[in-house]
């Protein structure tokens, strides 16, 4: 595990990123930038991934430092914790639900654009402009 | 009753919300019950607030400092209701203030409003634009109202343009003539001219005395500057130039005779009886920045003598009733300047009171006339209508006769009187102006009584005149009449009451009544007068011929017309300032200074246009420049 | 760890908990309406599922209103370390909601006539408000992305919800592709801010911002979420999807769009870079100085000519968010309270006349046909009186003209600009005014102007579109003219 740093995880990402916007902008099948939309919420959620696999065997030194320096903003019952953060992988779960969705509803506007517009051409959507 | 004073401006604004929201679908009738009823009742208010304050401030025991210093800390009440904006260095309260200026200005305006608003619901009755008549009316009162009950300067102004634009809407009420919206529009555009030295003149106060409450600006001033002190002296000329434009002085008096375009109760209400009047309202109230700067107060005088003379030759020459009217309320004006220019402050409030009710109701009768004899203006085409119209020709003459100021018997003569009696005291050249003034007006008025009612009928009279028409006309007869005797001077065994309840606000006019003088003073306004009475009576009445003969062609015919065309100031103005103004904009329609702003104009299009290309309707394109926008944040952020 | 719910907790959560389980329960009622087939209970011309959903609707949303003073009494409170529920969240969730309640009656008029609109709008509208409300409490990067979700997929729905324009597929599509992206751009931004930091909270966040200059690391990430943030908002180079979206959605879904889910996006913004010492963040301070200059300028300048009235409304809206951006940034560490009573005014100001300016184009409009063009509205004061004089007064408080509640707005803008010296920013502004008075009045006159086409017809007028602009107007000159109760409620609120 610790053969991987948090720098090259990050690099990694970005280009996934970088790949999926790529795609969003040189491809104009509708259903292929819903595809690269994919690309870069998973990049984002593999960032995440590794951002919380960085931060999840030690308590977080910044926050840490500045919970020390300041007192605690615990306002109602919750107390900061100092356990060891599961934050990022959440995040994860986070994204992959929301991908889901906006999946679907990208599916279903990609059924009306082939009956109502009959191609799934994103330029052919530019009626509305000036 | 104090708590209520809010409810004062707020009730004819009722009226105008309720009447503009639903006065389309609502029968006449009802129309007429909402705009008299809530004049009305903010009458009624006003009385009763009135009786209180008076009742409060006699057992407190006020008394003006009766050398004539200015009394700063007067008897006023305050209602602050609340803050428009706030933020550090700059706040506008809306507040009032009612102190006895202002309440002798409320009493007059929502008693002679009430009146007019009642003498319209019979004028107007045919009229297509009942409603938005009465709203415009109301809204009107309320904004008169908001002026002179206005604690704070900002608040005043709001009342200021408010009145602009409520006789703007109602000189042109009749807009589908083209000579009425235009009347309209020279009325709006030449009381602007003051109106923007006025909003310069509150800019000046506000930078170098830091407020604009009405209390804190006289007092700091008093505080601050010293007699003649330059900003005084600027202040106060700037301030004169709102004046003398909403008063329709000289030099910014050509409006007022165009504004007769309007329906006849406007001409009463606004034209004569209230708003013409916020000029005077504006330099009593500010009358400690006069007092700072005696040239500026001087000056005001020589205004209110030259335009009042003017203005009464002109009136001398009309043939048109409303004209005649228009110029006399120009002239009467000028009187009320002249008494504030001498330091007779209570009597130039004293003459705008008695000049309220008689010029309304010289207003409103002329309206019954006119409307009567089937919209005829001539008053050589009308003639004898004394025996067809006597309730109009009694009304009339109290009107006329209290304008002429004839002695003793008339309201106008008591303020008149009290005007020139002080004038004596302090500029004498001033005082002859308003003597002959007297004379001129004496001759005026009793040229109009002659020529509309006595000789030969020329015009049958319609119809009658309603009662809701006639019942206004006697009411403020009788007040022509009979309004002086508030003010009875001590010297004729009477008790001055609004003098002294004035001077709770105002400064006195001092102690130098030299009673030789004054009686003196009086004696030759009186001979003046009557003197001016009986020339117009011989030359109108027993000898017509004669007023043929003055118009025979020759130098006097030219004379004549020259005063009939208001001295030339129309056609002077437009040679002045219209046409090379004109002239200048079409020359200098591709000069410079308009390249600049072409150019400014031209850019934007052209930025609109270009920017109106990135809008393509491509939805790959909008991702381009939402990525390209990221990577440009992330260069900035990075190499900065 | 250590987590007790309570009382108190559910008390401060009740407002977002109402309009949650309402969206639930439109839902279900809705199903159950359209299986057991109840028309005939219900006059004619309308779908019994729509006026239900309707009620229902404004019913939930007026009682979440209602239960925000009970929520205040437990605020200010955290509820778990994801959500706070205080004064100021409060202040805004009251904003929203209204809002919401008047987009419902307006969009309750749009469909009047539509019988196969069914009443997923208002399922769609709950939860859209659900995730606006949840956005204003949030304090914490998952509730932050969590609410803008929410709202963002509602919205792609409702933007493209007339299913027979193709407009509105276009709107849809453009909507979400575009949306979707900018999420993903937010999405990296906070990896990469949580990879340095460590901290996914969003105070600890603010607080770290004014403690010291940040890492490259941690400002790339900021302005990466700077990239969602602005694409919410509409911001200049976010901002070329407005007035696709705006011109494809059904009216009363554009009202929404402007004001509820650029309101939320903004409070919550607001929250934590208000008061951020920008001296520290100097790129920060650069980029977003350039954002609000460059939106202004280019909204205006792409509104000056435009014959298209939701167009025009939506590239004013881009300009007004330019101005609003100028509080947070003359906020400063000591100006916090000055600019949240600025931004709180202008907002409100913002709020009523777009909702009733879109309020008036909904009226308006229909389904089959949207009143968008200059010539539905030529001569609109002799067809319409009352409607042409509630857009023309919309349209004066959006210019500022004085005695509109758009003008007290302004001015604290303006105030809070010149307070903190920001010379250039206040010069745009003024510039930008003026500008803006020439479309604004353009659009007004025209109102008055006969028309030289063909007149539209005349639409009849819905009783709860009327109700909700009679009350926006009345907001407008009220507050305008005694804005005393506005900005003693946002004094209150800064000080909770």
């Amino acid at each position: 595990m610790a053969s991987i740093s948090v720098e090259s995880g990050l690099i990694l990402s970005a280009v996934l990123f970088g790949l999926g916007l790529i795609g969003v902008l040189a491809r104009r099948n509708i259903l292929f930038i819903l595809l690269s939309i994919e690309i870069m919420l998973n990049a984002a959620g593999l960032a995440f991934v590794v951002a919380g696999s960085a931060w999840q065997d030690e308590s977080p030194t910044v926050a840490a430092s500045a919970a020390a320096t300041e007192p605690t903003t615990s306002v109602g019952g919750y107390k900061e914790s100092t356990v060891p953060q599961a934050d990022g992988q959440v995040m994860f779960f986070f994204v992959l639900t929301m991908a889901a969705a906006e999946v679907s509803v990208g599916l279903a506007l990609v059924l009306r654009m082939h009956s109502q517009a009959g191609s799934l051409d994103a330029d052919a959507l530019s009626r509305m402009r000036g | 009753m104090r708590q209520l004073l809010w409810l004062i401006p707020a009730l004819p604004l009722a009226g105008f919300v309720i009447l503009a929201l639903a006065g389309r679908a609502m029968p006449r009738r009802a129309v007429a019950a909402v705009a008299v009823l809530a004049l009305g009742l903010a009458c009624a208010l006003a009385v009763g607030v009135g009786v209180e304050f008076v009742a409060q401030g006699s057992a407190t025991q006020w008394t003006s400092p009766a050398d004539g210093q200015s009394p700063v800390p007067a008897y006023a009440w305050r209602q602050s209701l609340w803050q428009w904006v706030g933020v550090d260095g700059f706040k506008s309260d809306v507040v009032l203030r009612l102190d006895s200026l202002s309440l002798v200005f409320v009493l007059v305006i929502t008693f002679v409003g009430a009146m007019i608003v009642l003498y319209s619901t019979g004028f107007m009755w045919g009229d297509d634009g009942y409603s938005r008549f009465f709203a415009y009316m109301n809204l009107f009162v309320a904004m008169m109202l908001t002026l002179v009950l206005a604690g704070d300067l900002l608040l005043l102004y709001l009342g200021w343009e408010g009145v602009g634009l409520c006789s703007f809407l109602l000189i042109g009420f009749w807009y589908k003539d083209p000579a009425n919206a235009r009347a309209a529009r020279k009325a709006f555009i030449v009381t602007r001219l003051g109106d923007t030295a006025f909003a310069i003149g509150l800019f000046l106060l506000f930078t170098r005395l830091g407020t604009l409450d009405v209390q804190e600006v006289l007092s700091r001033a008093a505080a601050q500057w010293p007699a003649g002190s330059t900003l005084a002296t600027a202040a106060a000329l700037l301030l004169l130039g709102g004046a003398i434009g909403k008063s329709a002085q000289l030099p910014l008096q050509t409006w007022l005779p165009d504004a007769m375009a309007g329906p006849t109760p406007v001409s009463a209400l606004i034209h004569a009886a209230t708003m013409v009047t916020a000029g005077v309202y504006l330099i009593a109230r500010m009358h400690v920045l006069y007092r700072l700067a005696p040239q500026v107060q001087l000056l005001v005088g020589i205004i209110g003598g030259a335009t009042l003379v003017y203005a009464g030759l002109s009136a001398l020459t009309q043939t048109d009733l409303k004209r005649a009217l228009a110029y006399s309320t120009i002239s009467q004006i000028g009187y009320m300047f002249l008494a504030l220019g001498v330091g007779a402050w209570s009597a130039g409030i004293f003459h705008f009171v008695t000049h309220a009710f008689f010029k309304s109701l010289l207003f409103l009768a002329a309206g019954v006339i006119i409307q009567r004899l089937h919209e005829e203006h001539d008053i050589f085409r009308m003639g004898g209508l004394l025996r067809r119209m006597p309730l109009v020709f009694w009304t009339f003459l109290a009107g006329a006769a209290s304008l002429a100021a004839l002695p003793l018997v008339t309201a106008g003569y008591y303020s008149k009187d009290l005007i020139l009696s002080e004038a004596w005291s302090s500029n004498k050249l001033l005082w002859s102006a308003g003597v002959l003034g007297a004379f001129i007006t004496a001759l005026y008025s009793f040229r109009l009584v002659g020529v509309i009612f006595f000789g030969q009928e020329k015009t049958a009279p319609r119809g009658r005149t309603p009662a809701v028409m006639a019942l206004p006309l006697v009411v403020l007869a009788v007040l022509a009449v009979a309004a002086g005797f508030i003010n009875v001077p001590p010297l004729l065994g009477g008790w001055p009451g609004l003098t002294r309840l004035l001077e709770w606000t105002l400064p006195s006019a001092g102690i130098h009544h030299d009673v030789a003088a004054e009686i003196g003073s009086s004696l030759a306004v009186a001979l003046t007068t009557l003197a001016g009475v009986a020339v117009a009576w011989l030359v109108y009445v027993r000898k017509p011929a004669w007023s043929e003969a003055i118009v025979r062609p020759g130098l006097r015919r030219l004379v004549w017309r020259w005063w009939n065309a208001g001295w030339g100031f129309d056609w002077l103005y437009d040679r002045l300032f219209v046409r090379p103004f004109v002239g200048l904009a079409r020359l200098n329609r591709d000069d410079f200074i308009d390249s600049f702003f072409d150019s400014v104009a031209w850019t934007s299009r052209q930025t609109h246009r270009a920017l109106s290309l990135t809008q393509n309707g491509q939805l790959r394109w909008y991702a381009m420049v939402m990525a390209l926008g990221a990577i440009l944040a992330l260069g900035v952020a990075i190499f900065i | 760890m250590s987590w007790n719910w309570t009382m108190a907790d559910a008390q401060a959560l009740l407002p977002l908990m109402v309009v949650s389980a309402a969206a639930v329960v439109v839902l279900l009622v809705l199903a159950c309406c359209r299986r057991a087939g109840v028309a005939g209970i219900l006059p004619a011309g309308e779908t019994p599922a729509t006026r239900i959903g309707a009620v229902l609707t404004v019913i939930a949303l007026a009682a979440a209103l209602a239960l925000l003073p009970v929520a205040g009494a437990a605020a200010p409170r955290s509820v778990t370390f994801l959500v706070i529920v205080d004064g100021y969240g409060l202040f805004f969730a009251g904003l929203l909601l209204s809002a919401c309640i008047a987009v419902a009656l307006l969009g309750h008029s749009y469909f009047r006539q539509e019988t196969s609109a069914g009443g997923e709008f208002y399922v769609l509208l709950l939860l859209a408000a659900a995730g606006a409300m949840t956005l204003v409490f949030s304090r914490h990067f998952a509730s932050f992305f969590l609410g803008l979700e929410i709202l963002s997929v509602s919205l792609y729905a409702l933007a493209a919800y007339n299913r027979a324009s193709l407009a509105g597929l276009e709107a849809g599509v453009k909507y979400l592709v575009l949306a979707a992206s900018s999420a993903s751009f937010l999405l990296l931004g906070m990896a990469f801010v949580y990879a340095k930091t460590g901290t996914m909270d969003l105070g600890r966040l603010a607080q770290l911002l004014n403690a010291a200059p940040q890492p490259a690391l941690v400002t790339v990430g900021l302005l990466l979420i700077m990239v969602g943030v602005g694409f919410k908002l509409a911001l200049v180079p976010f901002h070329l999807w407005t007035a696709d979206v705006y011109q494809g959605a059904p009216a009363a879904v554009t009202a929404f769009i402007a004001t509820v889910s650029k309101g939320a996006m903004f409070a919550l913004l607001m929250r934590y870079l208000v008061g951020v010492n920008f001296t520290l963040q100097y790129p920060l301070l650069a980029v977003l100085t350039a954002v609000a200059v460059g939106s202004m300028f280019v909204g205006n300048l792409l509104a000056l000519r435009q014959e298209n009235v939701k167009r025009l409304l939506a590239y004013s809206s881009i300009a007004q968010l330019g101005y609003l951006l100028v509080t947070l940034l003359a906020a400063g560490p000591g100006g916090r309270e000055l600019a949240i009573r600025a931004a709180g005014g202008f907002l409100a100001a913002y709020f009523i006349a777009t909702l009733g300016a879109f309020g008036v184009v909904s009226l308006l409009s229909s389904p089959q046909r949207e009143a968008e063009s200059f010539d539905d509205y030529r001569g609109l004061a002799w067809r319409h009186p009352v409607l042409a004089g509630v857009l023309a007064a919309m349209l004066l408080s959006l210019a500022g003209i004085p005695l509109t509640v758009g003008f007290i707005g302004k001015f604290y803008v303006l105030a809070a600009g010149v307070n903190a010296n920001l010379a250039a920013l206040v010069a745009a502004m003024v510039i930008n005014s003026g500008i803006g008075l020439y479309y604004y009045l353009r659009l007004a006159i025209a109102l008055f102007t006969p028309s030289r086409a063909e007149p539209p017809p005349r639409v009849a007028i819905h009783p709860a579109g009327a109700a909700v602009l009679a009350v926006l107007t009345v907001l407008l000159v009220a507050v305008g003219v005694y804005p005393q109760p506005l900005l003693r409620l946002l004094a209150a609120v800064v000080a909770l």
